[in-house]
């Protein structure tokens, strides 16, 4: 998945020309998007195994205690809703109106969630607070031979990483209460990953531009994150709200991560509601809507990385 | 510069006596000037400008009113109100989502920002280095979480009377009710915050409150559980203000009801001697 | 206005302020002078009336903190060692809410805010945020926070600690002004510049005691010489350069980076050493200063 590798050559390369991360950046990428690009510099120093080993030991405690606390929520949502409605939901034949029990049915569409959510919260704060405005990380990796391009990359890597763990312990703890029916389920954890890239990245550019947030990380959370959370067809099918919900469920990436979610988990067992039924050609409509964006997220953080380190 | 007053007791003296009231008398001497509203009104002039993330507030219970209300009716099936009414599934939880609501407004306020102003802003030390008692201190703080969770009290109301959530009149009391109620929970909160060190904390008071949100009744009742859980859920304060929150809204009105507003006194009270000890513990000795 | 006897201030099992005394006559500006942990602030919390006395009188203003601490604080003004401005307020604002936290009625309020803001010079910063104003400036405004009730005293914990030297100058200048004024100043430093300007007593504090008490010249006088000699030999060289020139001094001490001779002769002093033989890099005669003082009572410096 990972960002542009500073170590392929293809681009015409400046080697041998010193570091340029002084000029604006300018011109246009080698795939000829619009969107600019950092100019490639050459690097040197230590490269990924140094952010690696710098974002292991600086992350080793904030691992245990913040990535779990991020999914004490989500574990909470599961058993609660997962269980206890559930049981009620199960009780009153809504099992026959979706096909399957409620907890198989929104397991997978939490998982997607969850991983949103670890994905939001870590595009916003650590990036702007940790890295560019109070810790200044970002700044100190750049005084050294790094190059903001690899800083950037990394960033969006080891993002990516802490999404997917969570993701996949959250699967566990699923499984724990029973809430997978088929081997299909594992591949939620790459959907669910994909699907939280596709708003983290253009966030995290975001976070990279703005000098203070002011209430906007609040206000993403509020309006953005929560209103994703509960119109998107996780809880109960999305069929049930009146139409133009639905339509708006287009712009929602946890949508579409949930219907990818439901159709690798459920998909294989057919069941008789038809939920987890897609067409292939639909997939992967669903699959490039996660997918595009995440990539231009992706160009974006790069880019607005080396603006910012530039200064 | 004016003239300096120096008459023995200038006019615009703080009343640093114990006042003669007898509740007050239990009051310790030098901690009580009379003026809490003073904090209200600073925290009102901060308010002014940034009155977006109080309207933002709002939206939260409102959301989960919409998206449960509407979608998940015909999978839950036939749910009723503590008489044993029947409810429509929103009619179900609009309620409880009221109780919530006025949970989350008043803890917000009194866990996080208190938090910050005790630790970091210092503001309190500032305060208190004024002729302010330590009780004027914690009942302003207190007060303003109450105030704001009970405008998303009201608001909530009005949209539960335009959505036809309510079956009687004596829905009118759901305010006072929620003002009770947010009044226990910035009470208990406050005192919580005293006691916290970090900011990792703070996590402690979500924790708290999220599974509360979850577990007490507010999407599902509680004969799923079994006796012990049942138990525990109902001992915790949210069940009450939901249990509450239902009977009023249906209209079943009975001295029972008493006894859920008396767990929310009961909780001020405590939380607010609670609150006034800790704040002279920590920033007057 | 302020009296104290035997004045004690423990923590637990940690005495911060030793069984002190002091007064402080109506008009005066007194301070306490000495090192970090000396006791300063634990003595000054308790005279603001915000901590409780552990053992000992204390009087401020003829009342007694632990049964009248609201009325004693409304007639005084506090200036913390740290400024705790409200930072999501503005400079009006933050003049405005500490004023209606004494319970000064509104329309009384807005004449006296003007008046401190032309005092603090900040009148063009009146509806700017506090956040993004300069240290000097945040401190004139917390001075000016002070005043708003009037008070009889007012008292200073460590006031131009962090600031720049044009911005203590201007302080000083407000102090000055409020002097003339009436206004009892009781104020905290370890700036011994500070304290000789500004103070009329001064009380030498060290580890919760009192070691000295006076003017700043009468403390000069009796605690120190006329004169003082700098003289520094190189690294490593100061002590046993000491030890052949002490005699030509009342006392002499050795610091880490020079030996200091107290004498009523500097220039001599100096002269007699370059006769001895002995060549120091470099040599510095000055008038003996607070510092002095507090280096003979304790043997330490004042900024450590």
């Amino acid at each position: 998945m990972a960002a542009g590798d500073p170590s392929t050559a293809g681009e015409p390369s400046a080697a041998g020309e010193p570091p340029t991360a002084g000029d604006p950046p300018a011109g246009r990428s080698r795939t000829g998007l619009w969107v600019k690009t950092a100019p490639f510099v050459k690097p040197a120093g230590g490269g990924f195994r140094a952010l690696l080993t710098y974002s292991v030991v600086a992350d080793r405690r904030y691992l245990k205690v913040s990535l779990l606390s991020q999914l004490l929520a989500p574990i909470a949502y599961l058993l609660a809703l997962g269980v206890g409605l559930g049981g009620v939901v199960n009780h009153n034949g809504g099992a026959s109106n979706l096909g399957t029990g409620y907890l198989t049915f929104i397991a997978p569409a939490l998982v997607a969630a969850t991983a949103i959510q670890v994905g939001v919260g870590e595009a916003t704060y650590p990036i702007l607070h940790g890295g560019f405005k109070y810790q200044r990380t970002f700044f100190a990796m750049n005084a050294t031979p790094l190059t903001s391009r690899q800083i950037a990359a990394w960033t969006v890597c080891w993002m990516t990483i802490k999404i997917a763990a969570s993701a996949t312990i959250y699967l566990v703890i699923v499984a724990c209460f029973g809430g997978w029916r088929s081997i299909g389920a594992l591949l939620c954890i790459p959907v669910a990953t994909i699907g939280a890239l596709a708003l983290a990245t253009p966030l995290a550019a975001y976070s990279a531009t703005v000098r203070d947030e002011g209430s906007s990380f609040a206000s993403i959370f509020r309006f953005v994150v929560t209103p994703m959370f509960l119109f998107s067809g996780t809880f109960y099918p999305i069929s049930a709200l009146p139409h133009w919900f639905r339509v708006l469920a287009w712009i929602s990436p946890l949508w579409h991560a949930t219907e990818l979610s439901r159709w690798v988990a459920l998909g294989p067992l057919r069941l008789s509601s038809d939920i987890g039924s897609l067409s292939p050609g639909l997939a992967l409509v669903h699959l490039l809507c996660l997918v595009v964006p995440a990539v231009i997220g992706v160009r974006l953080t790069l880019w607005r990385f080396a603006v910012r380190l530039a200064e | 510069m004016s003239r300096l007053d120096t008459s023995p007791i200038p006019a615009t003296d703080a009343r640093g006596y114990v006042r003669r009231s007898v509740l007050l008398r239990m009051v310790p001497p030098g901690s009580y000037a009379g003026r809490p509203w003073v904090l209200l009104e600073r925290s009102a002039l901060v308010y002014r400008r940034s009155w977006l993330i109080i309207f933002s507030g709002f939206f939260e219970p409102l959301f989960y009113l919409l998206s449960f209300g509407s979608g998940l009716g015909k999978l839950v099936g036939g749910v009723h109100a503590p008489n044993g009414h029947p409810l429509t599934y929103a009619q179900y939880i609009a309620p409880a989502l009221l109780a919530s609501s006025a949970m989350n407004g008043a803890v917000a306020d009194s866990t996080m920002n208190v938090f910050f102003k005790l630790k970091f802003a210092k503001l309190y030390d500032g305060m208190l280095a004024s002729s302010l008692g330590v009780l004027d201190v914690a009942l302003g703080e207190i007060g303003w979480a109450v105030s704001r969770g009970g405008l998303y009290s009201v608001g909530f109301v009005v949209v539960m009377l335009a959505m036809h959530l309510v079956l009687s009149p004596w829905a009118l009391l759901l305010v006072p009710a929620a003002l009770i109620v947010g009044f226990g929970f910035a009470a208990v909160g406050m005192a919580v915050t005293t006691y916290l060190r970090s900011w990792q904390d703070l996590q402690l008071v979500t924790l708290f409150t999220l599974p509360m949100f979850l577990f007490s009744g507010t999407f599902y009742g509680l004969s799923a559980y079994p006796l012990w859980l049942r138990f525990l859920v109902e001992c915790l304060p949210l069940n009450h203000a939901v249990v509450l929150m239902r009977s009023l809204a249906v209209g079943d009105i009975h001295a029972g009801l008493l006894w859920h507003l008396a767990y929310f006194v009961g909780m001020a009270a405590i939380g607010l001697r609670i609150t006034t000890r800790r704040l002279g513990t920590l920033l007057m000795t | 206005m302020i009296h104290a006897h035997a004045l004690t201030k423990s923590f637990g099992g940690f005495t911060a302020v030793d069984a002190i005394d002091f007064a402080v006559a109506r008009g005066e500006s007194f301070g306490f002078l000495g090192p970090n942990g000396a006791g300063k602030s634990s003595t000054m919390r308790m005279i603001a009336a915000v901590s409780p006395v552990t053992a000992g009188t204390l009087r401020i203003l003829g009342r007694d903190p632990a049964v009248d601490g609201p009325v004693i604080r409304s007639r005084l003004g506090v200036v913390p060692q740290q400024d705790n401005l409200d930072m999501e307020l503005t400079v009006w604002e933050n003049l405005y809410v500490y004023g209606r936290y004494f319970g000064i009625p509104r329309r009384a309020l807005r004449p006296k805010i003007d008046e401190l803001l032309d005092f603090a010079q900040l009148t063009e910063r009146a509806r700017d945020k506090v956040e993004p104003l300069s240290g000097g400036m945040k401190r004139r405004l917390t001075i000016a926070r002070s005043l708003i009730n009037d008070p009889e005293i007012l008292l200073l914990d460590e006031p131009t600690t962090g600031l720049d030297p044009q911005a203590r100058h201007v302080l000083w200048d407000r102090l000055y002004r409020l002097k003339h004024q009436g206004v009892t100043l009781v104020l905290t430093t370890h700036y011994m510049d500070e304290a000789e300007q500004l103070c009329d007593r001064l009380v030498v504090m060290d580890k919760g005691r009192i070691a000295a008490e006076g003017s700043p010249a009468e403390l000069i006088a009796r605690h120190a010489s006329r004169e003082v000699a700098e003289l520094r030999f190189g690294v490593g060289q100061n002590e046993a350069m000491a030890a052949r020139i002490a005699d030509l001094a009342e006392r002499s001490e050795v610091l880490a980076d020079r030996v200091l001779l107290y004498v009523s002769d500097g220039e001599k002093a100096v002269r007699m050493v370059h006769e001895r033989g002995l060549r120091p890099v470099s040599s510095l005669v000055r008038r003996a200063s607070l510092e002095d003082v507090f280096l003979t009572l304790t043997g330490r410096s004042l900024v450590d």
